[in-house]
């Protein structure tokens, strides 16, 4: 009695999911909101002092040296969590004594990974500001006040690919480009492959 | 009582600092740098001097778009700095910038840091530009001055009458010489090589060979050229730092030895072109030129002629050649024709400007300092309105601001006003 269904179902769903493909390979078009989303993430990108992760971020002690050069590397943060340390020492097992060393060779990276960014700090500092007692009105939103406007002309557009003038944009993505070989190496690298 | 006065002009970039009876100040860079290849060490400030390979440097800075964020940061890299020239803080007084007086965002310990930590006798803070516009009033006795400074972080262009800010006349655009050297990396890592990582090799490359064009659409159509005709192109050879330590310009056609190198050609003027014309990477603010225009146009009109007979420009991303040129040019074309346009050419060496300026003042005036007695019964209460001078009392701007408030707070009213 389950047999006929069954067979339908299974066709269904191969049918389902062949269509499901074709539409991400093919007609997939980014919205506004995820082209500026990018465009943000692009912008914020500039200001980042580097692009790759700390060097030194990993470095992990010789065994035989003496283990106080940790607390010296990392500065106060890493002395509180080198006590928290010892007290993992109570029941020593191989994993505790890991993932202490773990912990204590990356300080740095902790500090930029939960650092606040610096929007939130201008917003944080203002709401301060405005709390004061007797606040001097110059201070109040200054940093936002004093961001250019908008310029009067419109914006100029560029080839995303070699940097020249571009008449053309993709479909898809928004992306500028200027000739079929651009469009090309655009459609081969770029395109789409943004979206983390 | 003989005190030496240290000058210290802390730049996101370069830090320029020396005693007022220098010659000139000396460029040390504000950061701590971890190297690669150098696993036991990290170099503070004038350190990386001795780094040998500058290869993917990893950089911990003390500043962020323009602003002091990371106190503990630049608190040791001051101590190495102060060490390192010799300065006994005991014996000084110090003279020292911060944006906060420019544009007041951010909380400032900086204070208690020369006050407390290093001990300090005098502090006197102002922004760089204040310093450039009190210099051009009480020394070369002009009156009304537009500064413009195109730093590491960011631009910003203000007004000054009498050594006083007009503070809506502030200008900030959101790209400095980061911004500039992060978009080239991007072009270049995209286009020819990764050097994603190479911070370091591509801002020399960017000093070396990026110009403002002075006619953009020009250019443009001369990098589309074609070999022999092209005078744009530049091969750029990296430097290996066993042989060579800095980048070589070649010309394209010439051999390259197996060296690894990139050919710059649209990216050279496209670069500096950003701070001209920042919509060209997408970003919502108009270019110095406009904002010089706009910064103007905030003053009192009987002003405005002599704020545009005064321009000076500074800061380390205005030294490209032809920025000058440039400014100039674009100011005069979106001023009306009877004001006598002038972007100051006495502006030896943009970088260091403001550190010369603080050195005259120095010497010519009284500048209020705060003095520790001061600082000890008062403490940080004093210092702002000591130090940011507006003008105005503005009444009226006082209004507007509070206005602003309500507005936040209900955001519909917002919504009708758009």
């Amino acid at each position: 009695m389950f047999f006929p269904p069954r067979k339908s179902v299974s066709s269904a769903t191969q049918l389902r999911a062949s269509s499901r493909i074709s539409n991400l390979e093919g007609n997939r078009t980014l919205d506004e909101n995820a082209r500026k989303n990018r465009r943000t993430r692009q912008l914020d990108g500039l200001e980042q002092d580097n692009s790759h992760d700390d060097p030194h971020a990993n470095i992990i002690w010789n065994k035989a040296a003496p283990k106080f050069g940790d607390e010296l590397d990392g500065g106060p943060s890493s002395v509180k969590k080198a006590k928290k340390g010892k007290d993992d020492k109570a029941g020593p097992t191989v994993h505790g004594d890991k993932a202490r060393r773990r912990k204590l060779a990356r300080p740095e990276f902790n500090k930029q990974r939960f650092k606040k960014s610096f929007n939130a700090h201008v917003v944080e500092h203002s709401k301060i500001i405005h709390s004061s007692a007797d606040a001097d009105y110059r201070r109040i939103n200054a940093y936002f006040l004093s961001t250019a406007p908008p310029s009067s002309k419109p914006p100029r557009k560029f080839c995303a690919a070699c940097g020249k003038t571009s008449n053309y944009s993709c479909t898809r993505c928004g992306a500028r480009y200027c000739g079929i070989r651009c469009r090309d190496v655009h459609n081969d690298t770029r395109c789409m492959k943004w979206l983390a | 009582m003989s005190e030496t006065t240290i000058i210290l002009d802390n730049g996101a970039h370069n830090m320029k600092v020396g005693k007022s009876d220098w010659d000139a100040p000396k460029l040390i860079p504000n950061s701590i740098v971890k190297a690669k290849h150098e696993r036991k060490r990290v170099f503070v400030g004038h350190e990386q001097e001795d780094c040998s390979e500058k290869f993917s440097l990893f950089y911990v800075r003390p500043i962020e778009r323009g602003y002091v964020v990371n106190w503990d940061t630049q608190q040791q890299i001051w101590e190495k700095t102060f060490d390192h020239l010799d300065v006994e803080p005991t014996t000084s007084r110090i003279v020292y910038t911060d944006n906060n007086y420019l544009i007041p965002a951010l909380p400032d310990v900086s204070n208690e840091i020369f006050f407390e930590q290093f001990g300090f006798n005098e502090v006197f803070k102002a922004s760089a530009s204040t310093l450039v516009a009190e210099q051009s009033r009480l020394i070369n006795g002009r009156r009304c001055v537009c500064v413009v400074d195109s730093g590491f972080s960011m631009t910003t262009v203000a007004s000054f009458v009498d050594g006083m800010l007009v503070q809506e006349s502030v200008m900030r655009i959101d790209v400095g010489g980061k911004a500039l050297t992060n978009k080239l990396k991007d072009w270049i890592s995209y286009r020819q090589l990764n050097v994603s990582e190479e911070t370091y090799v591509i801002n020399e490359c960017k000093e070396d060979l990026c110009f403002v064009s002075l006619d953009f659409n020009e250019s443009m159509k001369e990098t589309k050229k074609r070999f022999d005709d092209n005078t744009i192109d530049r091969r750029y050879v990296m430097p290996d730092f066993h042989k060579t330590f800095k980048g070589v310009v070649k010309d394209p056609r010439e051999p390259t030895d197996n060296m690894p190198s990139i050919v710059l050609g649209v990216e050279r003027f496209a670069t500096p072109e950003i701070l001209f014309n920042p919509s060209d990477i997408d970003i919502d603010q108009c270019g110095v030129a406009e904002a010089v225009v706009e910064s103007i146009f905030h003053c009192a009109e009987e002003l405005r002629p002599s704020l545009a007979g005064n321009i000076i420009v500074v800061g380390g991303s205005t030294c490209f050649p032809g920025f000058r040129e440039r400014l100039q040019k674009e100011v005069t074309s979106m001023l009306p024709a009877e004001y006598r346009i002038q972007v100051s050419d006495e502006v030896k060496d943009p970088q260091t400007h403001a550190w010369m300026c603080g050195q005259e003042l120095v010497g010519a005036v009284d500048l209020p300092f705060i003095y520790r007695q001061e600082w000890d019964e008062k403490g940080d209460s004093l210092e702002f309105s000591k130090f940011f001078k507006t003008l105005v009392s503005s009444e009226e701007l006082k209004e507007t601001r509070k206005f602003e408030e309500q507005k936040e707070k209900s955001p519909k009213e917002d919504e009708e006003d758009l």
